[in-house]
């Protein structure tokens, strides 16, 4: 049994991308609207939605159990909650004092833990506030000015949500009710201040392509055609630029010597091999990212910073993507997928270089788009017949078997003939012994390069061509 | 009484069938045959593959097995089968987190009841691990997992603690991996006495039950009621569930276990039967499972992200590349390692077809098990922080609080099954995996399980127990050899450092070398061995040990290469060095290692 080839490797193809913000922001563009990819979709200013834990034993100022929790709670888990909205009531007796303990933010009631007498509000990041003031010295029932010899920080130390911030004789304790920087602490209010940081995210378009539909808040569907190819293993995230043939085939190896300031802002495409030295060159000027056959997995590490243990790729902290076509070491790339590239020397292209082996494979992508500034209707008739290509291509499944046919089309994949191409002429019925003794289903290819060897089945991948 | 079984173990990649037929009185082997198992999209439902392995044995063996999409039972003459038998690790396997109060008494236990109950430990929560609750609950509900076990506090304990990890459980709620019409099993296994606020909190959230608490007392653990609960909830519950479950429920006649389980069985019985210790390991494409039999406890621990397919990237980074060039008799450099190693890894259903690529292969799968061995001696301890009650029979043989349990000296046969070691070409080179990879001391019996049939037995040792014996003694454990490796400080190459007598025939045991005894009559009346004074073979330094081999044992493998394993620093010696090994133990062809000093 053979393993069936599903890169997808097409000349043209229908693509629709979602791009979306993880958090909900404003959206820039509007249906209709033509964009290329490096127009912003969608932007979020906003402050990380904390949570705020409230700790009922400090505001009770007493010992809290679970049947105290539910007498004093107002609210559910599950409710939203808006600032200084009373959320639990407290009077231990007829003539004792009323204590309310309000919400600090707008958001929803995440947690109740009933043992721990804890609430937990998820805030609301749209109406985040980011700055919170802590009475400190009024929770510890302390004169402001001894403030300083109570507190656990200082001005400019990060906190974490939940930490202590002060305490008085190791009993009473004050915690920072979101995460942020220390800003100030005040001996004449007694208070302490956190701020946090404001973090700012955008998403792009990536492609070059029409909006087709705009999600709400988070962003919008943007369509092209074009050519589209994946790769089997990637690093670094989505680029676009220039693509720029480096090599004299697709069997050759990326020339260095046409490395120059050129190369700036491009991505560039090579034939069976890329050498670390030649890449980091090609950094060095400005380049984008890299499309190659093969690659040693050495050079790969050096480039991504990082082993690359369990192939899970594309958040690694780098500017320069690299989509590897066939496999590690020097190979060349598919005819099929040279020709796309070469036709496209020149025009723009989107990679990602993402990628994860298992557990719900993900495959390294290449988006050429063409569409460019076609009608909207025109460019409805054209996509008539196209592949699909989505968000769900880039999943792929983990293996796919196939019964091998004489006259398939296949690769050898594991060593001695590695990477080569050929033609199954016979596929005989009895496992056959191979160089190493082990006994294995083989077929009979003949190789392009015209020798006929013997391969095990198992290390053949079956091409059967689509549009 | 019978004359036809089937068993079937349903993998995450491969489902195995496996026909057994009586014939002259005598269990044997018919057919085996293997097909993708069909679990996950585009099928979702294993028994299209499991038919699919059916319909090749029917046409290796000529038996006609199915009827349409129905198996035929009974046995008559040419088709049928008596009884059918299952084990699966499909869909995943059984996917757990377990809680404890502190990470390393009650959620270590509760982690060692997991894996012994065959699951996949996806977290590990415990009240004093630094994240926050909200952190933890993100965390379960995110994992999903099919069942979550809750302990902590000793009984007559800690209540308001225990209700806390309880609490943040019952608030993660996690949503079932399948079958959303029903809910995720939770098992309580804590202080007995927080039972009843337990109960309140998962009331109409989670489908609750009880075991045991797996700590009654902080110096004792029992694993034995959890285990069997987290079985047989994992068997109605979950497994039910998945994709064409039922119909293997049904053609099994119930006789169907998850197959860390069922190997587990298998080796518990197989253990019985030898006078000491034993250690199981399974190296799968992207986990690698090993277990161990200590003093009649069962253990097991999954290596998760140590494996020869999917997993190598990471055998290789926490190995390192120098680790695995020391094995290889050819020169080599990092770059041909890691471009193999991570061809493999995106390719992973290739197979060896050169020696050096086989070489290589063997080479990676000896540093899996090494790493795997460290992981297993480390999570099988001695019960941390408690003061040691000790018997009698604990005089000899006691580990510190923290201590692993696993004592080399003690584990007197090894089994190792797993693509890289059940299909090895050749059984020595089996033998030399087990012999570098895992490092046995003193006397160990070496066997792999070519076919994978311990699952098999496993299952039907609840039906048949003899038949099931005479397939583990006959058709399961093929012998390696009976490894005898003295233990003591550095020698100088050359020195005999003990003497085996066999047969009547007398053979020196020499310090840096390995050398293998062909027994002509299976080793009858025994061996003898006589360690030097500095060494120790299993009875102490310098006392001899006397041992009847075991049934089918045909060689000995006399190893003086000292323990542990060290090279020479030399790249050049060390070469040669495996080379010489691999031509004492047969492992490959003189002309593979040719050129070198042999």
């Amino acid at each position: 049994m053979a393993v069936l080839s599903t890169l997808r490797v097409l000349e043209n193809a229908l693509i629709r991308k979602e791009r979306k913000l993880p958090t909900p922001g404003d959206v820039l563009v509007a249906e209709g609207d033509q964009v290329d990819p490096e127009t912003v979709i969608a932007k979020a200013e906003y402050v990380k939605g904390n949570p705020y834990i409230i700790d009922l034993r400090a505001e009770l100022k007493q010992k809290v159990g679970p049947e105290l929790v539910d007498r004093v709670m107002l609210k559910q888990v599950g409710d939203i909650v808006k600032a200084k909205e009373v959320i639990a009531r407290y009077q231990k007796g007829f003539w004792s004092e009323v204590i309310e303990v309000t919400s600090p933010c707008d958001g929803v009631i995440e947690y109740i833990s009933r043992t721990q007498g804890r609430i937990v509000i998820r805030e609301d990041p749209r109406s985040a506030k980011p700055v919170s003031v802590v009475a400190a010295a009024s929770r510890l029932g302390i004169n402001p000015r001894l403030l300083r010899f109570v507190t656990t920080v200082r001005e400019g130390d990060y906190v974490y949500e939940g930490k202590i911030i002060a305490q008085l004789d190791g009993q009473d304790f004050v915690y920072a009710p979101i995460s942020g920087i220390v800003e100030k602490i005040c001996t004449l209010t007694g208070t302490i201040t956190l701020v946090k940081p404001i973090k700012h995210t955008k998403v792009l378009a990536h492609i070059g392509g029409r909006v087709t539909k705009v999600l709400p808040h988070y962003g919008a569907v943007v369509e092209t055609t074009g050519a589209y190819i994946q790769g089997v293993f990637g690093i670094g995230g989505e680029r676009s630029g220039e693509l720029i043939i480096m090599s004299g085939g697709p069997d050759r190896p990326l020339d260095e010597s046409r490395i120059d300031e050129h190369v700036s802002g491009k991505i560039l495409v090579s034939g069976s091999s890329a050498s670390l030295e030649a890449v980091q060159a090609a950094r060095a000027h400005g380049a984008l990212g890299l499309i190659t056959g093969g690659m040693n997995q050495l050079d790969l590490v050096q480039l991504a910073g990082r082993e690359l243990n369990i192939g899970l790729t594309g958040q690694e902290d780098t500017d320069f993507t690299v989509v590897i076509l066939e496999g590690f070491g020097q190979l060349p790339v598919n005819r099929q997928t040279w020709d796309i590239l070469e036709k496209h020397n020149g025009n723009i292209a989107s990679i990602d270089g993402t990628t994860q082996i298992r557990a719900g494979v993900i495959r390294p992508e290449i988006i050429i788009s063409t569409s460019g500034d076609a009608e909207p209707a025109l460019a409805e008739e054209a996509t008539c017949g196209l592949p699909l290509i989505s968000d769900e291509t880039k999943l792929a499944p983990t293996v796919t078997y196939a019964a091998l046919r004489v006259g398939d089309r296949v690769r050898c994949t594991r060593p001695p003939y590695f990477g080569l191409w050929g033609t199954v002429e016979n596929l005989p019925l009895e496992p056959s012994q191979v160089e190493c003794e082990a006994v294995l289903e083989v077929a009979e290819v003949r190789l392009d390069d015209g020798r006929s060897v013997t391969v095990p089945q198992a290390n053949l991948e079956v091409f059967r061509s689509e549009v | 009484m019978y004359r036809r079984l089937l068993a079937a173990d349903i993998g995450s990649t491969t489902t195995k069938t496996v026909l057994f037929e009586i014939q002259d009185g005598a269990w044997a082997m018919k057919g085996k045959a293997v097909s993708p198992t069909t679990v996950e999209a585009p099928h979702l439902d294993v028994m299209i593959g499991l038919r699919q392995a059916l319909s090749k044995l029917e046409a290796l063996t000529g038996i006609r097995l199915l009827d349409g999409a129905r198996l035929i039972t009974p046995a008559g003459e040419g088709l049928g089968v008596d009884i059918f038998v299952a084990s699966s690790s499909a869909g995943g396997g059984l996917q757990m987190v377990v809680t404890g109060l502190m990470k390393e008494i009650t959620a270590e236990s509760a982690h060692r009841a997991a894996l012994g109950a065959g699951a996949i430990v996806s977290d590990v929560i415990a009240l004093d691990d630094p994240r926050s609750a909200i952190e933890k609950i993100d965390a379960i509900k995110r994992l999903r997992p099919d069942m979550v076990l809750v302990t902590g506090g000793t009984d007559g304990g800690n209540i308001s603690e225990v209700a806390a990890i309880a609490e943040m459980v019952a608030m993660a709620n996690p949503e079932p991996r399948f079958g959303q019409d029903f809910k995720t099993p939770v098992i309580f296994a804590g202080n007995v006495e927080a039972r009843s606020f337990v109960e309140q909190l998962f009331k109409d959230q989670m489908e609750l039950s009880f075991a045991d608490n797996i700590r009654p007392m902080l110096e004792k653990e029992v694993l034995g009621p959890a285990r069997h609960k987290i079985h047989d909830i994992f068997l109605e519950h979950v497994m039910m569930h998945a994709p064409g479950y039922s119909t293997l429920f049904a053609w099994a006649d119930g006789h169907i276990k998850p197959t860390p389980v069922a190997v587990g069985d298998a080796l518990r019985f197989v253990a019985g039967k030898f006078d000491g210790d034993l250690l199981a390991v399974d190296v799968g494409g992207a986990t690698t499972d090993v277990f161990s039999v200590i003093d009649s406890e069962f253990y097991r621990t999954v290596s998760a992200n140590l494996g020869m397919s999917y997993s190598m990237g990471n055998v290789l980074a926490e190995a390192t590349p120098a680790m695995v060039l020391r094995w290889l008799p050819f020169e080599a450099d990092e770059n041909i390692v890691r471009n193999w190693n991570f061809n493999k890894m995106i390719r992973p259903t290739g197979l060896p077809h050169t020696f050096q690529e086989l070489m290589l292969e063997q080479a990676v799968c000896k540093e899996a098990l090494r790493l795997s061995l460290e992981h297993h001696k480390s999570l099988i301890r001695g019960l941390k922080g408690v003061r040691q009650q000790r018997g009698v029979g604990d005089i000899f043989r006691q580990a510190a609080t923290g201590d692993t349990l696993v004592d080399m000296m003690e584990i007197k046969v090894m089994i190792g099954t797993g693509g890289a070691l059940s299909y090895a070409p050749r059984r020595s080179q089996a033998a030399m995996i087990l012999l570098d990879g895992l490092q046995p001391e003193g006397i160990t019996h070496l066997y792999v399980d070519s076919w994978f049939l311990l699952p098999h037995m496993g299952v039907l040792m609840d039906i048949d127990k003899d038949v099931a014996r005479e397939l583990i003694e006959k058709e399961t454990l093929i012998p390696l050899g009976t490894c005898i490796a003295p233990v003591g400080p550095q020698a100088s190459p050359g020195r005999t450092i003990a003497r085996v007598t066999v047969g009547g025939d007398t053979y020196d045991v020499v310090s840096g070398a390995l050398q293998v005894i062909d027994l002509e009559d299976g080793g009858q009346g025994g061996i003898e061995v006589v360690p030097h004074r500095e060494f120790d073979v299993g009875g102490g330094p310098g006392r001899p040990v006397s041992e009847q081999l075991p049934g089918g044992v045909t060689r000995l493998i006399l190893d003086g290469r000292g323990r542990p394993l060290e090279l020479p620093k030399d790249v050049t010696s060390a070469r040669r060095t495996v080379a010489r090994w691999y031509h004492a133990l047969g492992a490959y062809p003189s002309h593979t290692l040719k050129g070198l000093e042999v």
